[in-house]
């Protein structure tokens, strides 16, 4: 998760993104999506779930491995490579009926409705009077698959560090999705913001490790600064296979915003490779409660491998649940490392627009190093 | 009592976001202060218990609606009794002049829009010879250039979004009248922000203009006055023809104030609006807005400082020319 926006803000810019991409780039598959060819059938996800829906307050199934993603984009993005067969993906997000094929979660949802409805939008200006979870009443939605070996539940999840309030839903939820589920390995995927100079946008990095860095609601809290590291060593049986399926995904071109330059300039991106998964193990998600970018000259890729809103909370609660799931990050980059010299608006702009344009396309990345990750995992 | 005054230039305080923008707008005051020299402004209280009620009215919408954040309403910078902005009275050249710094602003005071009232009083009660508004503002057509001055007789409210059903919405102000000539001018030249490479990988890493020599642009066109809702900026306007933000046909420039005149009809007016950014051409999309105002606001913490004193340059050439 990269930034704060309303559902229905994420929807309009998907949209408008979704346009943008099928005007220049009408590959084979949905929403200029390309077309999966699976390198090895046997290793395809499959989706294993019953076409009955549970209650919403059932518990949820017991899995060996989580896959949690956040934003409507990284939803898509998943559920194209995981659970196309389920529901295809529509052309046109206009009309979502796969998303009804996910099962409802809502198990002990009462328990935080209060603390979210004691948000006051006067003490947190410029944010909407209730969460965006308050929409729809539900931690998320689940989809059961399976990848070789490994039964695997995708849970789309509706909570956020930074916008649910300082008693941090994400942390109850995640506690009862561990006691429910009993996984072995929770993967968290999504989008990121890229802080070393050479990883390009689509590049998808993955961790066994993540830092709180936290600076507004949560800046006093006890847990900002902690480091969590997992024993999950990333699977690299697969990275050359998932790396021919991958998409590259171009920078937006940078235009003149005056008259007066002259005709026809523009500055174009001329990434030197094609997209790739990089392995980085040991080097920390850096987990903001703001949106924060890494620039040339801001010096976070000293501090870890990207930056986004989320992960931190997964791996303290592993951490300190009884059975100690191991657990991993699998981060796309939906933008680049910004260029220092820009003033600070332009450069968030910049940042905030490439996440907005191009989160659909880089979390198909992400999505296709998730199943690479869980397909090359030991049996 | 006082003497009848000639001239009465009419400046808007800060917008209350802490931004380059807001700071800036303040700035053709502080502008016009160090040209003209004038003595310590006094509060203009008169009737101002009759604002207060709509003032807190739309104080509590705004801390309701969680709107505060960007635009702070006037009531907020008052302590004690309102004052609706501060009067400065002087001397000068043998000309009676005065400095109305109004407190009350279009943009953030709720649409029952009181700045129009506090100016329409104030005309009322001092009945100067001739009303100046002086203001920053963004270009509208593909010539405009910051640092520009765009000198008028014409304002008029062009509002949108919370403010677009107001009552006075889509009035003009101003008629024809003989702008005195200024001269031959010679502004100090600018140089427009480069356009740089948002992330390392680009080619070029960035095209930069040659530096431009500011104009004094007189218009028959009004300034409209169109600020965003939540921005301490007016709209950008698009300098291409046929884009539905192009505005070059219709207005000279658009501004966050110069529209809080549109009832002053007592005696003449002139609009002194200095560029503080050109017009931006738009990206494809909508949501690509955010782009376009991060140039705009590029733009203004680039220009806004040498468009307030460019304004201030033309306030006192048109005392020394303009004949009453």
């Amino acid at each position: 998760m990269r930034f704060l926006q309303t559902p229905a803000q994420e929807e309009a810019a998907l949209k408008e993104a979704i346009a943008q991409a099928l005007r220049v780039r009408p590959l084979g598959g949905p929403r200029g999506l390309p077309e999966l060819v699976w390198p090895d059938p046997e290793l395809a996800p499959k989706v294993t779930q019953s076409p009955v829906a549970p209650r919403p307050f059932d518990p949820l199934p017991p899995a060996r491995v989580v896959v949690l993603t956040w934003t409507s984009a990284e939803w898509d993005a998943l559920h194209y490579v995981f659970c196309n067969a389920l529901s295809p993906l529509p052309q046109s997000n206009d009309e979502q009926p796969w998303r009804k094929r996910w099962h409802a979660y809502s198990r002990n949802f009462y328990r935080i409705s209060e603390s979210l409805w004691r948000r006051s939008p006067a003490a947190q200006p410029g944010r909407d009077a209730d969460a965006p979870l308050f929409a729809n009443q539900e931690w998320g939605r689940y989809c059961q698959v399976s990848v070789g070996c490994h039964e695997v539940l995708l849970f789309k999840c509706n909570l956020h560090l930074n916008q649910d309030g300082q008693s941090l839903p994400l942390l109850h939820f995640v506690r009862q999705l561990l006691d429910e589920c009993q996984p072995e390995l929770v993967l968290s995927v999504g989008t990121a913001g890229g802080v070393r100079v050479h990883d390009l946008l689509g590049d998808v990095v993955v961790t066994n490790a993540a830092q709180f860095r936290l600076n507004q609601e949560f800046a006093s809290a006890e847990f900002n600064g902690q480091r969590f590291q997992s024993g999950w060593q990333p699977a690299a049986s697969l990275l050359e296979a998932a790396s021919g399926l991958l998409m590259s995904v171009p920078e937006i071109e940078a235009t003149p915003p005056s008259a007066h330059f002259p005709p026809e300039t523009r500055l174009t991106a001329v990434p030197p490779r094609g997209p790739a998964i990089h392995l980085l193990p040991g080097i920390p998600v850096l987990t903001t409660d703001f949106f924060e970018y890494g620039t040339t000259t801001n010096g976070l890729d000293a501090l870890g491998c990207c930056v986004e809103m989320d992960d931190a909370v997964i791996a303290m609660v592993c951490h300190e649940h009884p059975r100690r799931p191991r657990y991993g990050f699998v981060r796309n980059l939906s933008d680049s490392v910004i260029n220092g010299q820009l003033p600070p608006r332009l450069g968030t702009a910049w940042a905030v627009l490439t996440y907005q344009m191009k989160g659909l396309y880089t979390s198909f990345n992400g999505a296709v190093a998730t199943w690479a990750m869980i397909a090359g995992e030991p049996a | 009592m006082s003497p009848p005054l000639d001239v009465l230039f009419v400046t808007f305080s800060d917008p209350g976001a802490r931004t380059a923008a807001s700071a800036a707008a303040f700035n053709v005051g502080l502008a016009l202060d160090q040209r003209l020299k004038f003595p310590a402004a006094k509060a203009y209280t008169s009737l101002s218990g009759t604002f207060l009620p709509e003032l807190r009215a739309h104080k509590l919408w705004c801390e309701g609606s969680g709107r505060s954040w960007a635009i702070q309403p006037s009531l907020d910078q008052s302590v004690g009794t309102l004052s609706l902005g501060r009067l400065s009275l002087k001397k000068w050249q043998g000309r009676q002049i005065g400095w109305f710094e109004s407190s009350l602003r279009i943009l953030s005071d709720g649409p029952t829009l009181p700045a129009i009232r506090s100016l329409r009083q104030l005309q009322s009660e001092l009945q100067p010879r001739l009303m100046v508004f002086l203001g920053l503002g963004a270009g509208t057509c593909a010539e405009h250039q910051g640092g520009d001055v765009i000198v008028t007789t014409r304002a008029g409210l062009h509002l949108e979004g919370d403010l677009e059903t107001c009552l006075r919405n889509g009035s003009l102000t101003g008629s024809p009248w003989s702008l005195p000539d200024f001269g031959a001018w010679d502004f100090p030249s600018l140089q427009e922000p480069p356009l740089l490479a948002p992330s390392p990988c680009y080619q070029p890493d960035s095209v930069q203009l040659l530096p431009h020599q500011p104009q004094l642009r007189i218009s028959p066109l009004p300034v409209l006055t169109r600020p965003q809702t939540r921005q301490p900026f007016p709209e950008a306007p698009s300098p291409r023809e046929g884009d539905k933000s192009f505005w070059g046909d219709r207005a000279c420039a658009l501004d966050l104030n110069a529209g809080a005149l549109v009832d002053v009809t007592e005696c003449p007016l002139v609009f002194v609006v200095g560029l503080a950014s050109p017009a931006v051409i738009p990206p494809a999309g909508d949501a690509e807005k955010i782009l376009r105002n991060a140039w705009l606001e590029t733009y203004w913490s680039v220009f806004a400082d040498d468009a307030a004193r460019n304004v201030a340059l033309v306030a006192e050439r048109f005392l020394q020319h303009v004949a009453l």
